[in-house]
């Protein structure tokens, strides 16, 4: 397995890596700050790749802001991570919300990746699936680098640039979206856009889909 | 050794006839020469392990332990150089679910036949003395049938309790005939033993094969929860409940695992993360030991038909097939199996029970136990004739195709030239 670099959303009033720091080494966490900076989280993720040196023989790792990984993350995911290139693994998310200083349950995130009803093969996210953008996150998944130096999230998408991004490489034959069936953290639900109106949300959502819309055009343009 | 000239199955019963009638015209000294002839042959049919033993097995459309191992055992003893023949109730039956390379070298045989218009052929087989049938406990009407034979052997299959259900209100196989039983378990002979303390018992299990059943790594193991439940209401409502009271554990997939074939119920139990098994009538259930050879723990609420795994921690018991709590207990498996890594593995000592090796070996020794039984009963048999206590009469039916096997005589005039001679 090729090394794990973490890159740490935070802004700033989080304990530092809470629970980053049980899990990894100090040299393979990239801390970004998403609330002190003007920039959006798409357009700092892809700095922070960019900064990653060796980033074809990286597999990186996006862990939100005050999430928690499982401190045996790296062995656990072992089990279920071999040949790497072009792939990535999603595994479950624990969606929690934060009350009162109290975290409550309020349900699990990359589900949909198991549905048969949903997906062509249990395990596997499939192009029709991610354009339908049901619960994934991209949160604790572990992406071969050198995808994410070809395939960048798109800064001009907030909320939705994740799914953007996996409807983007899930559309190129050689890419594999592979899911682990097993829960490796939990992630705060963000509050970030509560404020946001459903018409704004809904027309996020389309610009994410507007790609494969995009792309469809041109290749009936190519074959015609 | 002569070659047996093939005809028409008309020819054959006609010529059958013609020698019978032939054979009741001839002088009483001639005729008891040919009984005397026949019992001598049997011995030799015995020793030689060319009497037959037929298995009635029934023809269910789908999966079912009875089929397979009716099939397992008959294929087994045939490797053994027994005679196993199953026989079926209508000619074209293959039990197809059964997908393995030995099953082509069972010997099938049937009672009847469909003819173009959709009718049936009356059932009928033709038994011979030194028959020895295997019936099913469940099939007492199948025992009736044999009840006036009073020379074959007859053997009870017992693979649960359903031949107390079955059979007539205060009756026991042995009014049948039906003496010698064979179990599955040990846990199925005691109790048997002591409702029919007079039978003679003996235990074969079907083969747990570990190199069939094994388990799969980590990583290919899937939110997948198998469901082996007779009753499919049962299964419905437990899926359905499932999904409605626990929303957020929607990457479960249940998969009914009853009626899929051998291949596909193999692949599909060793990806389960659970089996939940439902069958408290079943005297001796597979799948918990199939999926304990692929390290994946059953829910299963408590029946005397699983005492044999009581302590094994691969198993989970319930106290109660209520669905909600049924429902519950998968739930809060699901989370643990969420968070946990590795599959645990699990103590597999007793599937050594199972083995192939093992039930070869009790294939064998209760087999020819019956077979020295069977000679037993023929020495008898032969002694009260020579001494006049028995007419030889019962041997009448004794076919001479039997006699044909010895390789020695084709027809009643070889038969009486060997013995004058």
């Amino acid at each position: 397995m090729k090394k794990i670099t973490y890159i740490q959303l935070d802004s700033g009033f989080s304990k530092l890596l809470s629970s980053l720091h049980k899990v990894a080494r100090k040299e393979d966490v990239i801390k970004v700050f998403t609330v002190t900076s003007d920039m959006g989280e798409a357009k700092i993720l892809n700095e922070a790749i960019a900064s990653i040196k060796d980033i074809e023989d990286t597999l990186v790792c996006i862990v939100p802001e005050e999430a928690e990984l499982r401190e045996d993350f790296a062995s656990f995911v072992s089990l279920y991570v071999e040949e790497t290139d072009n792939k990535v693994f999603i595994p479950m998310v624990e969606l929690v919300e934060k009350k009162d200083d109290k975290l409550e349950f309020k349900g699990f995130l990359n589900s949909v990746i198991w549905k048969s009803y949903v997906v062509d093969s249990a395990g596997s996210l499939d192009h029709d699936a991610a354009m339908k953008q049901i619960d994934m996150t991209l949160a604790f998944a572990l992406i071969d680098g050198k995808l994410l130096k070809e395939t960048l999230f798109d800064e001009s998408i907030p909320f939705f640039y994740h799914y953007k991004w996996l409807n983007e490489v899930t559309s190129h034959e050689h890419v594999e979206v592979l899911g682990i069936p097993k829960v490796v953290g939990n992630i705060i639900e963000s509050k970030e856009y509560k404020e946001t109106t459903q018409e704004q949300k809904v027309e996020w959502f389309k610009s994410a889909q507007n790609y494969v819309k995009l792309a469809d055009t041109l290749s009936v343009v190519d074959n015609g | 050794m002569s070659k047996k000239k093939k005809e028409s199955p008309f020819f054959e019963s006609l010529q059958k006839g013609f020698e019978k009638k032939r054979e009741a015209s001839l002088p009483e000294e001639d005729r008891k020469a040919i009984r005397y002839a026949k019992i001598e042959s049997i011995f030799g049919l015995i020793s030689d392990k060319k009497n037959k033993y037929i298995f009635y097995c029934p023809d269910i459309p789908f999966a079912t332990s009875l089929v397979s191992t009716i099939y397992e055992h008959a294929y087994m003893l045939r490797q053994l150089g027994f005679n196993a023949i199953i026989l079926h109730e209508v000619k074209g039956y293959k039990p197809s679910w059964l997908v393995k390379d030995w099953v082509k070298d069972v010997k099938v045989e049937y009672l009847q036949e469909k003819r173009k218009d959709g009718s049936f052929t009356n059932p009928s087989y033709n038994f011979s003395p030194t028959d020895t049938i295997v019936v099913p406990e469940t099939y007492w009407s199948v025992m009736q049938n044999f009840a006036q034979d009073k020379i074959i052997t007859k053997v009870v299959l017992v693979f649960g309790y359903g031949g107390l259900a079955n059979e007539e209100i205060g009756a026991d196989w042995s009014m049948l005939g039906f003496t010698n039983v064979i179990c599955l378990s040990e846990q199925l002979k005691e109790d048997y033993k002591k409702i029919f303390p007079h039978l003679t018992y003996h235990v074969i299990p079907y083969v747990i094969d570990k190199e069939e059943y094994k388990p799969i790594a980590a990583k290919d193991r899937k939110p997948v929860i198998g469901l082996s439940i007779r009753n499919r209401a049962d299964a419905a409502a437990i899926i359905n409940l499932f999904h409605h009271r626990y929303p957020y554990l929607g990457m479960f997939e249940f998969r009914i695992l009853k009626k899929l074939n051998s291949n596909d119920y193999k692949n599909s139990l060793e990806e389960c993360a659970l089996l939940v098994n439902i069958d408290e009538k079943s005297g001796h259930p597979a799948p918990p030991l199939e999926a304990l050879a692929c390290d994946v723990p059953t829910l299963t609420p408590y029946s005397r038909g699983l005492s044999h795994l009581e302590k094994n921690e691969a198993i989970i018991f319930i106290d109660t097939t209520d669905w909600f709590i049924v429902a519950e207990t998968i739930a809060n498996f699901c989370i643990q199996w969420l968070e946990n890594p590795t599959q645990k593995d699990f103590d597999k000592t007793i599937l050594e029970n199972y083995s192939k090796d093992l039930v070869k070996r009790k294939l064998n020794e209760t087999y020819s136990e019956l077979q020295i039984e069977k000679s037993k009963v023929f020495s008898a048999v032969k002694t009260a004739i020579d001494e006049g206590k028995l007419d030889g009469a019962i041997f009448d039916d004794l076919k001479i195709e039997d006699l044909e096997e010895m390789g020695e005589v084709t027809n009643i005039e070889s038969v009486l030239q060997i013995v004058k001679s």
